[in-house]
């Protein structure tokens, strides 16, 4: 046992105590970003005239961006699937795709952005830029955290080490996917 | 070596559908192309979600886009949570932890948003919001009205941009009142600010856009629907803000002019007749107004000096 984590070797209440950990990580960020997009809807009801900044953010944009994050998701799961069945090399392969995807998610943003505040659309510019580059700005965050954690667990798994990690990452990075997938509609659909 | 909870997850009977031939080299066993069913389904969803908007703005049917974007939205997380995260195969207390983090978060939203969605408080109020809110639902404009209960709020009731929001944002909202202000006003720059917005003219986001609450019919007009009139209305609205042009200021004593004893006086010349209506075509705000001709001068014509004191008078009534 020595040298060994002991997140996954140890259980608690039938969950590894690593997958618990997860878990209530993401219980916390549902906390985070759950609170940071009711205080989003609650503000764009009660000021209408967000719809004029609305109206700038592209909508093709976001939908590239929601369609990366389902596909890098899916990648994921199949690297759980591929760790699941103890194939190490095919799971690092999976992790590997998906942290492309967050690549991609991250140079697409990258230029909306700059696209955007090139138009003078800064995060001071409104109350409806401050939310939309606050929130994607910490979502994006996420991804970069996701992204270099995946990379760690990826170099394990290529050598059958820490498989159970796969999971957890996975878990972790669906859950980013999922905030997205009201982000999405909130900031680019909304108008 | 994989965790037995990684493992575990795929012993649930996920379907049973076979892996087609051209995606076996990618997809393993049933269960790999049961996700990826899933990721097929979500990209359905997506793309449901991605056009309801936009045929929901066609069809002027707001049910529609709430629905495919925010509706389906919601399937889509519970697709994700289901089959990618699967909770549901977690022991009880793991689903009961994310709910009682939502559970909080809708106290939190329907014990705040009440005050937040609100335009006004105690001590504190949403102009643009109400101002826009207000404005949706004018059917039987009156631009006396219109000043007074949405523009007169930063603007201020005499168009001194002093208003009670108005003192409280930078830039200050336009004074009306300043011949400052007319040396340069320009129609076309009012009808924009009035329709589109301060944003649209790069100047102070305050000044909100109401080309849609001057829209016919409740809710405003619609994107590509002919409506002429926001037009019209702005038209009116500017008209009721041109009340505010401050009067000219009066006009100089032409400087007295030394006649030599042994000249002729000259006849003394009428003052050109200034229309106020035609003046104001020196703004540029009333289109296709005509300049009217002084009466023709006589014929000794007066000194170069009073010639001077005249065109400086001239030019105070029709640019200040």
């Amino acid at each position: 046992m020595m040298g060994k984590p002991i997140a996954t070797t140890r259980t608690v209440m039938g969950v590894s105590t690593g997958k618990l950990a997860v878990w209530w990580l993401i219980v916390s960020e549902i906390v985070i970003f759950g609170g940071l997009l009711a205080s989003y809807v609650m503000h764009r009801i009660g000021h209408p005239e967000w719809a004029a900044s609305a109206a700038h953010t592209d909508v093709r944009i976001g939908g590239l961006n929601t369609m990366v994050l389902l596909t890098s998701s899916l990648m994921a799961v199949l690297a759980h699937a591929a760790a699941g069945r103890g194939d190490g090399p095919l799971a690092a392969k999976r992790l590997a795709v998906t942290i492309g995807f967050a690549v991609m998610f991250l140079c697409v943003k990258a230029y909306e952005w700059t696209t955007e505040i090139s138009h003078g659309y800064t995060i001071t510019a409104s109350g409806f830029w401050q939310f939309y580059y606050v929130a994607a700005g910490i979502h994006a965050a996420h991804i970069i955290a996701g992204a270099i954690i995946m990379g760690f667990v990826m170099m394990q798994a290529r050598r059958n080490h820490e498989l159970g990690r796969v999971e957890l990452i996975g878990l972790y990075w669906h859950f980013v996917d999922l905030v997205w997938i009201f982000l999405f509609p909130l900031l680019y659909i909304a108008k | 070596m994989a965790s037995a909870d990684a493992a575990t997850h795929d012993d649930h009977g996920h379907g049973n559908g076979k892996v087609p031939g051209a995606l076996r080299g990618f997809l393993k066993d049933d269960h790999e192309w049961f996700y990826f069913q899933t990721w097929m389904i979500l990209t359905g969803l997506f793309i449901i979600s991605y056009i309801g908007p936009f045929i929901g703005e066609a069809l002027h049917m707001f049910a529609i886009t709430m629905v495919t974007a925010f509706g389906i939205a919601v399937v889509k997380a519970g697709l994700v949570i289901k089959r990618f995260m699967h909770l549901m195969d977690e022991p009880k207390f793991i689903w009961q932890m994310n709910a009682t983090a939502l559970v909080f978060i809708l106290l939190f939203f329907f014990w705040v948003a009440p005050d937040v969605m609100s335009h006004e408080g105690a001590n504190w109020g949403n102009q643009a919001g109400a101002s826009i809110t207000m404005t949706t639902h004018i059917e039987d404009f009156d631009p006396d009205v219109v000043w007074t209960e949405r523009c007169a709020t930063c603007h201020g009731e005499e168009g001194r941009g002093d208003g009670p929001a108005g003192t409280a944002i930078y830039p200050r909202p336009t004074d009306f009142t300043s011949r400052a202000y007319w040396a340069t006003a320009d129609h076309d720059i009012m009808a924009t600010a009035i329709l589109d917005g301060g944003v649209a003219l790069g100047r102070s986001r305050y000044m909100p856009a109401f080309r849609t609450a001057f829209a016919a019919g409740h809710g405003g007009g619609h994107e590509g629907e002919v409506d002429t009139l926001p037009g019209e209305r702005t038209e009116q609205l500017i008209a009721r803000i041109m009340t505010f042009r401050p009067p000219p200021e009066a006009a100089p004593a032409p400087a007295p002019v030394a006649v030599p004893t042994r000249e002729p006086t000259p006849t003394p010349t009428p003052e050109p007749v200034i229309d106020d209506t035609v003046a104001l075509d020196g703004y540029g705000l009333i289109p296709g107004g005509e300049v009217v001709p002084a009466p023709a001068p006589a014929p000794t014509g007066p000194s170069e000096a009073e010639l001077a004191a005249r065109a400086q008078y001239i030019q105070g009534r029709v640019f200040n």
